[in-house]
């Protein structure tokens, strides 16, 4: 079982990753000093769930608020993990929140879902405040 | 500097609509503090939200640039560079300035050339070309190539840059100066 927590930072973001809630969640921001060694333990873990655990769906929710060029590469990674995972028979649905006023996270949920077919990612523009 | 001369300094920054500068060492700590305070100034300053979040995304890569690759401070406090943020009416220039080995300058510069003569649209589709490679780094760092193209995308004109030989005496060095309109 993967019970895995990160608490949020001014440049990390929260990351909950759950094998008994089938979850896995990034909320807030994204840049963090060393972009590679912040994912790796997450994407080891997300590894461990989908190809060791086998776990036959996954959501995914993803509200990052802001994310630097080399984080845009590590989610990059995430996602081409959890494709594989999906063109094994994992359901993998994906919640793409974004600020309707952010073109480029738009454009980055458009370019996942060009890339990885086998993900179900659907876009969820915030509410404006 | 004296008093009549720090307030011509500051008289020549306010008038030159210098929202932000800083020049000196820079680490990740700073940064995200620095990141925190910009935010603040560009909502004092009557930004939008597409123009503070584009602002503050060229700011954050130019930053971690500079963290990442400038040329290590002598005191141990990271790296030195400058920043700055200026308003551009209608918009704002982004700033920075870093240290460049001399040999790294070609190459640099045929990087900055070749997305100097894209168009945002262009820019948009070398950004997830590049990320879709796997984000292999053909550039001069490891994540210049998608950060330079996040300014393009964001820039309202091209990305300006320029190289100033530096005197002998700190290694051959260039210092490199780029500038993004939003």
């Amino acid at each position: 079982m993967t019970e895995f927590y990160l608490p949020p930072s001014p440049c990390t973001p929260e990351v909950v990753l759950s094998s008994s809630k089938s979850l896995l969640t990034l909320k807030g921001e994204s840049y963090p000093e060393n972009v590679l060694a912040f994912y790796a333990s997450l994407l080891e873990r997300i590894r461990t769930l989908v190809e060791d655990e086998r776990l036959p769906r996954l959501q995914v929710e993803m509200r990052i608020t802001y994310y630097n060029s080399a984080s845009a590469k590590a989610f990059h990674r995430i996602f081409q993990l959890l494709n594989q995972a999906g063109e094994r028979g994992c359901a993998v649905h994906v919640l793409w929140h974004f600020d309707p006023e952010d073109d480029m996270a738009r454009d980055l949920g458009n370019n996942f879902r060009e890339d990885f077919p086998a993900l179900d990612l659907v876009d969820v523009p915030l509410a404006v405040a | 500097m004296d008093a009549t001369q720090f307030e011509h300094f500051v008289a020549n920054a306010t008038a030159d609509g210098v929202v932000f500068y800083h020049s000196g060492p820079l680490d990740q700590a700073r940064v995200a503090g620095i990141g925190g305070v910009l935010r603040r100034r560009l909502r004092e300053e009557g930004a939008n939200g597409a123009q503070a979040r584009k602002v503050f995304a060229a700011f954050m890569e130019m930053a971690q640039n500079i963290v990442h690759y400038g040329t290590p401070d002598p005191a141990g406090c990271g790296r030195f560079g400058a920043l700055s943020v200026v308003r551009e009416n209608p918009g704002f220039a982004v700033m920075c300035g870093n240290y460049l080995p001399s040999a790294h300058v070609p190459r640099v510069r045929a990087w900055l050339e070749e997305v100097q003569g894209m168009s945002p649209e262009h820019a948009r589709q070398a950004y997830h070309r590049k990320l879709s490679s796997g984000g292999q780094d053909d550039e001069y760092s490891k994540g210049a190539g998608l950060g330079l193209l996040t300014m393009a995308v964001n820039a309202a004109a091209p990305i300006e840059f320029v190289f100033v030989p530096q005197p002998p005496g700190h290694g051959d060095m260039n210092f490199l100066f780029l500038k993004a309109v939003i």
